[in-house]
């Protein structure tokens, strides 16, 4: 009975044992190679679709090579921190605009690969360390500022072009709410909407000097809450949607998609969201005004790729981003992104906005500043920036406190980079 | 004292290996108590000690700086009355309506098991699942709340516009869910009585409330503590629901010390912080149920 005890008790042991081993996950073939690459992209999206087409072909020409395209949740960064931590890095992966400043350590440099001399020079600032060594091919260059519905602002009688200060933008707002539309629209559910608004009107509430201030460890209280003051009388005007708080950004894009709403700041897909609802809706771009200079636009990386530096098969991996980096597979990635190619010699395809795109970033040249949180706030406040600005949305928080813990962030992560 | 006066101990002495196999049985569940509770724990104590950013390779010893942010961060003030909010309202909210329908259905009434069945699905649906479907039911424009009130010549309401309503709405979905599992412990209760004492108590004349009052709830204490510190534990340590509805805001005003432990740990990469927090919602609740499982055990000697 004993023995029997015994053999049933090994058998319970070896079974869990077995079952923790099987977690360290399967072996490929012998002699296949297998890439793990975690896209960022959301199952579905028209950038994980050019993505698996491109990929398609480079397995088709590399047949002894197999890419495992992971798609994108709502919990992408977390999940990429925890494998960092466990020193179990995907072979490639989405740096989400954070190359640089959160992975480089992780990352094999690519500033000597053969298509780095071909690259856009416009988001050095956002993925260039000094020494000129970057991280990760960009799939696209981000230049945006705000996208606006040409009917709402007819129907008000606005003309984008004569806003140039937050003064006639503001008498803007007050015109569309009277026609019964919202004049700005962004999700509280997804409160990365509303990040960006403080996010890209930041720069321009700032002088040269207090940036310069800021990039070198010096939070000013009050110069952020100067910055956010307008936002917070935004919402208190009435000028954001009033179903912010249990909106989605999808239903931003309905908004929009619909005619209801005046402005929206968020990257240039937006404009494509829209159209899955609406292909007809009139869209264009503006820049944003500055309260201490002439409008700008904001640029920075938006979908960029990276290779472990400690990865098995690193070469095949570098391999796989020389070959998106190709013309003709970067104008398929790049024009699923609704922005400008980050390769030179790559057609653009900007889609519904590239008139208005064209009008301010070719014929008037206007001023790029890179993307505020990206180069004057340290890695990781990205969340205190969004949750602080949803807080003066909502009326839970006031310019003052917003500061106050923005400033407790920045204290609390400049120095960690 | 020695051996001999000890049986237990000599007849152990005697033969030390006899039956030594059975514990091969229990050690497979002590491993994974290891690994997937001791150790992590250990490791959390640990790097609340540290400025580690959740990620990187490196980190430095922080001494108890972390325990002190908690005193200087108004969030956490905010995120600790939320979590007691949401543990106690939704311990008190199961356990009332939780007694009150074991009540109902333990008499005999028509269809009761349907009843007792469709009052338990909710507890085996994922909490991110019946997060998400009352979101619908609250959602400004297409909620089903909302329709409804249209349709009763009601202006729409913006319901997680102010947080106190935020946090009601959380207590309450939390509560609904889970008011099954309170109504099983309950009748679990009712059922296993003494049928004896009820009897003659029923020949003593006892009836109604008097019956209830000094019968069946003093019977029924065992069940009481059960429901009442796993309820407690469960609603302590609230994330998916806050998560789905409300992600934790407006600002920080519905978050609860776990969902604020997780965006600290991975969005604001402060990882010894947010393992500091931990470390304190640990003991909070240790001590908790502590004293309530000595508070109730009291209470149903002294019944």
């Amino acid at each position: 009975m004993n023995k029997v005890v015994k053999v049933i008790g090994a058998a319970c042991c070896a079974s869990m044992l077995f079952g923790l081993a099987a977690c360290s996950g399967g072996g490929s073939s012998a002699g296949d190679v297998e890439l793990e690459f975690m896209t960022g992209m959301a199952t579905g999206s028209t950038q994980l679709k050019a993505m698996t087409k491109v990929v398609d072909a480079f397995e088709k020409e590399n047949p002894t090579v197999k890419v495992t395209l992971v798609p994108g949740t709502s919990s992408y960064e977390s999940d990429l921190k925890v494998r960092l931590a466990g020193k179990n890095a995907p072979d490639l992966w989405n740096t989400h605009g954070w190359s640089r400043d959160r992975y480089a350590d992780f990352l094999e440099p690519l500033q000597n690969r053969s298509w780095a001399k071909d690259m856009s020079s416009v988001i050095d600032t956002a993925i260039r360390k000094s020494d000129k060594s970057f991280y990760a091919l960009p799939l696209d260059v981000a230049v945006t500022g705000i996208i606006y519905n040409t009917t709402v602002l007819d129907k008000a009688g606005v003309d984008p072009t004569a806003i140039s200060t937050w003064d006639e933008f503001d008498a803007a707002c007050k015109k569309i709410v009277a026609t019964g539309a919202n004049c700005i629209a962004a999700s509280g559910k997804d409160n990365w909407t509303v990040g960006n608004i403080a996010d890209y009107t930041a720069s321009g509430m700032y002088t040269e000097a207090q940036l310069k201030k800021l990039k070198s460890g010096s939070f000013d209280e009050a110069s952020y809450e100067k910055a956010v003051t307008p936002i917070y009388q935004w919402a208190r005007n009435k000028y954001f949607n009033v179903d912010y708080t249990s909106a989605t950004a999808d239903d931003v894009a309905k908004l929009a998609a619909t005619d209801k709403v005046g402005f929206v700041i968020q990257p240039n897909s937006f404009a494509q969201s829209v159209q899955s609802y609406n292909a007809d809706t009139k869209l264009g771009l503006m820049p944003l005004p500055s309260a201490v200079g002439d409008p700008y636009l904001v640029t920075g990386e938006d979908y960029a790729i990276g290779a472990s530096k400690t990865g098995k098969n690193k070469e095949i991996a570098l391999k796989l981003i020389d070959f998106m980096a190709e013309p003709a597979n970067m104008k398929g990635l790049s024009d699923t992104t609704g922005n400008a190619p980050a390769i030179s010699g790559v057609e653009a395809n900007i889609g519904q906005l590239k008139d208005t795109y064209d009008y301010w970033v070719d014929e008037k040249k206007t001023q790029t500043y890179p993307i505020f949180d990206r180069v004057y706030l340290p890695n990781g406040m990205w969340n205190t920036l969004c949750t602080t600005t949803d807080g003066l949305l909502t009326g839970q928080s006031n310019p003052g406190n917003a500061a106050s813990q923005m400033k407790t962030s920045f204290e609390s992560l400049y120095g960690q980079d | 004292m020695t051996n001999k006066h000890n049986p237990a101990a000599l007849n152990t002495g005697r033969r030390p290996l006899r039956g030594a196999g059975i514990n091969l049985f229990y050690l497979p569940a002590i491993l994974i108590l290891i690994v997937f509770t001791v150790w992590p724990l250990l490791s959390g104590i640990q790097l609340s000690f540290t400025n580690w950013d959740g990620y990187s390779p490196t980190k430095a010893f922080v001494g108890l700086s972390n325990y002190l942010t908690m005193f200087k961060d108004h969030n956490f003030g905010t995120v600790l009355v939320n979590t007691l909010i949401y543990g106690v309202g939704s311990t008190a909210i199961q356990q009332v309506i939780g007694l009150g329908l074991a009540l109902l259905l333990n008499s005999r009434i028509k269809g009761r098991n349907i009843m007792r069945a469709i009052i338990y699905l909710p507890a085996l649906v994922s909490a991110v699942i019946m997060g998400t479907m009352y979101y619908f039911v609250f959602q400004y424009q297409q909620g089903a709340l909302n329709t409804l009130m249209v349709s009763l010549g009601l202006p729409r309401v913006v319901w997680f516009d102010k947080p106190a309503v935020s946090v009601a709405i959380i207590v309450i979905i939390n509560s609904l869910q889970y008011v099954g599992t309170s109504m099983i412990i309950y009748l679990a209760g009712l059922q296993g009585m003494d049928h004896s004492v009820i009897e003659a108590a029923d020949l003593d004349g006892a009836h109604g409330w008097k019956k209830f009052r000094n019968i069946t709830l003093p019977l029924l204490m065992p069940a009481f503590s059960t429901s009442v510190v796993l309820n407690l534990i469960g609603g302590l340590k609230l994330f998916d629901v806050i998560q789905v509805l409300t992600g934790g805001g407006p600002g920080y005003s519905t978050n609860s010390v776990s969902t604020y432990i997780g965006l600290t740990y991975f969005s604001n990469q402060n990882a010894g912080y947010a393992s500091a927090m931990g470390v304190v919602l640990f003991v909070i609740i240790a001590i908790a149920t502590t004293l309530l499982n000595k508070g109730l055990d009291r209470l149903g000697w002294e019944s």
